[in-house]
């Protein structure tokens, strides 16, 4: 099911949450939406699901304006971040659970029903848990039933929210890879939110970079990664080094001295620039784009990260330096920028 | 070894501080006990001993009287009455207050305590004045054959108003704690708005709205100040069990008295054991004010 948000808003009291978001989801896509929190990203999802009333703006099903349609006629599969499962019910009457309230013209037999949760519980690798009651799970084992539960209803549409923020970071990676293949499986259209970049690096078709209620990027995670479209993308999505610098007649310069760096074509005026520790290295002749004192060296596993300030007071940056190269705290360096980006102020 | 110089010292003050404590915390353990046995149990025991003191057949004679009866009837009415209106005002007003956002409502939550804080024979008092022969609504239930003031709909009405707080104020705290993911989920899943409630909401409140209903029984059997005024105390028609001890106390009818008074220490124990077992059994899902 294509879904396609035009124009949404949403404000709570006088702070809005959601400025503006057009989002085009594509059918059968795992698509992560990506964020800081009080990005917005939840109330998006949210508002997807219809537990949430936008201020403005539509969100279509397909064709259909589902903009207004209730929860229930929306017919999603919602994953709550506490699961949500609910404790007095086992397992098997939790995954029942959205098939038996459904009226009786449209509610499968009982027999049906059996079987659809048997198979549920097949697929989520739950087979003998169904007699169990949440309180008896473990927290991944209670994710699945969550999983299972919203995925009984044959949903257009499948929700999660955080999925894996509850769990620890050995299960996060199975349960990852296993969500994966579970949506290849069943092929549902599939929206998840984390604050975590390498789950929806790692995860997504697609990830939709949120910040401040605005949409900053959307696109496929090689291309969040390697082509961040805004500042916000390219601070936020792995690590960077940020300067302030200032574009004149197509030079690069840093508090007034010129860095010999080509502008790639960024008007004139205040700018940032941008590059990841691995696009510098570290260089005492003529070829260093910037100098300045080592103030750390970190191992980190296989390479070192070196933090070197600029001079007294000034900014700090990052750069990846190989073993066999001795470099010390105090040690004056020069660092070459093998490749950087630069967005200019006004953009 | 100079260290261990060093630190010997603390550990033996450590030593006294610990001895020290737990004599501190005996004295007030004892100190606790004895005025629970001065002020609670020895009352106690004093109304089951005087209600038996002339023996079994006495008590059952005491009991068995027609006013007597009539107060218990009375009594149970109310209850029947006071107890079903609270659960569902109680259960609606928490739910409103626990899962919305609405202007004034802090003003709700204040007035849902207003019978806490307001004298029980002030409550009584304005009843008689709103429904009283003489007071604003009353000349129009009298024109109409409805007997409000000293008759069961006063009684009713005043013990509904006194009891009105316990299944809110146990349900507000519990529900705003577990918070709106499971019903949220229900609907999700397509579940209608009753069938939500009846299916996820009052299974996940049960024992706290049982909870509350039992502090309010207890408290609408047991009502005297509102009820008083509003009664009459017309033996044998509109008095109730507290009202009854007190007249049967007054008119020098001891054995009686106490005999009357036992029935509502018994409905005490009982509300106590209940409420003990609940809180034992359930305290997970009891409010959280209680958990610590």
């Amino acid at each position: 099911m294509d879904i396609s948000i035009r124009g949404l808003r949403k404000t709570f009291g006088n702070s809005p949450a959601i400025h503006g978001v057009d989002l085009e989801i594509r059918s059968g896509e795992l698509l992560g939406l990506l964020g800081p929190s009080g990005s917005g990203k939840t109330t998006l999802l949210r508002m997807i699901a219809g537990l949430e009333i936008p201020s403005a703006g539509s969100i279509f099903f397909g064709d259909e304006d589902a903009s207004y349609k209730s929860v229930q006629e929306r017919r999603v599969g919602f994953v709550f971040q506490t699961y949500a499962l609910f404790r007095h019910m086992n397992v098997t009457d939790n995954i029942a659970y959205g098939l038996r309230v459904r009226p009786k013209h449209e509610r499968p037999a009982s027999a049906d029903i059996r079987k659809r949760v048997a198979d549920l519980l097949d697929m989520m690798q739950l087979g003998g848990f169904g007699d169990r009651f949440p309180a008896q799970l473990s927290g991944g084992q209670r994710q699945r039933v969550a999983l299972a539960r919203a995925l009984a209803v044959e949903p257009r549409v499948l929700l999660l929210d955080e999925p894996f923020g509850a769990l620890d970071a050995q299960v996060r990676k199975d349960l990852r890879r296993w969500l994966r293949d579970i949506h290849d499986r069943t092929g549902h259209t599939t929206v998840f939110v984390t604050h975590d970049q390498d789950e929806a690096l790692e995860l997504s078709d697609r990830v939709a970079v949120l910040a401040r209620g605005r949409l900053e990027q959307l696109g496929p995670p090689d291309e969040i990664y390697g082509s961040p479209a805004t500042p916000f993308v390219h601070g936020f999505i792995g690590e960077a080094s940020r300067l302030y610098v200032e574009i004149k007649g197509g030079l690069v310069r840093l508090g007034g001295a010129d860095l010999g760096l080509p502008s790639q074509s960024a008007s004139d005026g205040a700018a940032q620039l941008f590059f990841r520790p691995q696009q510098a290295v570290i260089e005492n002749h003529d070829g260093a784009h910037l100098r300045g004192v080592v103030k750390a060296v970190r191992n980190i596993g296989g390479v070192r990260r070196v933090e070197i300030q600029l001079h007294d007071g000034g900014p700090l940056v990052e750069t990846e330096c190989p073993l066999d190269r001795t470099v010390a705290a105090g040690e004056r360096v020069g660092v070459r920028l093998k490749d950087y980006r630069i967005f200019s102020a006004a953009a | 070894m100079p260290e261990s110089v060093v630190h010997r010292e603390p550990v033996h003050r450590d030593r006294d501080v610990a001895r020290e404590s737990r004599r501190i915390e005996r004295v007030l353990i004892g100190v606790a006990i004895f005025i629970l046995a001065l002020f609670f149990f020895a009352p106690l025991a004093a109304v089951f001993y005087e209600a038996f003191r002339k023996g079994v057949p006495a008590f059952w004679k005491a009991i068995a009287d027609d006013d007597t009866l009539s107060a218990i009837r009375l009594t149970l009415l109310v209850a029947a009455i006071a107890v079903p209106i609270n659960t569902i005002f109680g259960v609606a007003a928490a739910w409103a207050i626990a899962r919305f956002d609405f202007p004034l409502k802090s003003f709700l939550v204040t007035l849902i305590d207003l019978p806490f804080s307001v004298s029980p024979v002030v409550a009584g008092l304005s009843y008689v004045v709103l429904f009283g022969s003489r007071g604003y609504f009353g000349p129009w239930f009298a024109a109409h054959d409805i007997p409000v003031v000293f008759a069961l709909p006063g009684i009713a009405l005043a013990t509904t108003f006194v009891t009105f707080p316990f299944v809110a104020r146990e349900l507000i705290p519990l529900m705003q704690q577990q918070g709106v993911d499971d019903e949220e989920a229900a609907l999700t899943l397509g579940a209608s708005p009753w069938r939500m409630f009846l299916t996820v909401t009052l299974p996940n409140i049960k024992w706290g709205l049982l909870y509350g209903v039992l502090l309010c029984n207890a408290r609408a059997m047991g009502e005297f100040g509102a009820v008083a005024v509003v009664s009459g105390r017309i033996r044998g028609v509109t008095n109730t069990l507290p009202l009854h001890v007190e007249v049967l106390y007054g008119g020098f009818d001891l054995a009686g008295a106490f005999a009357v008074a036992s029935l509502l220490a018994i409905l005490a124990l009982v509300t106590l054991v209940i409420k003990t077992a609940l809180e034992w059994r359930h305290a997970e899902e009891l409010a959280v004010k209680r958990r610590h």
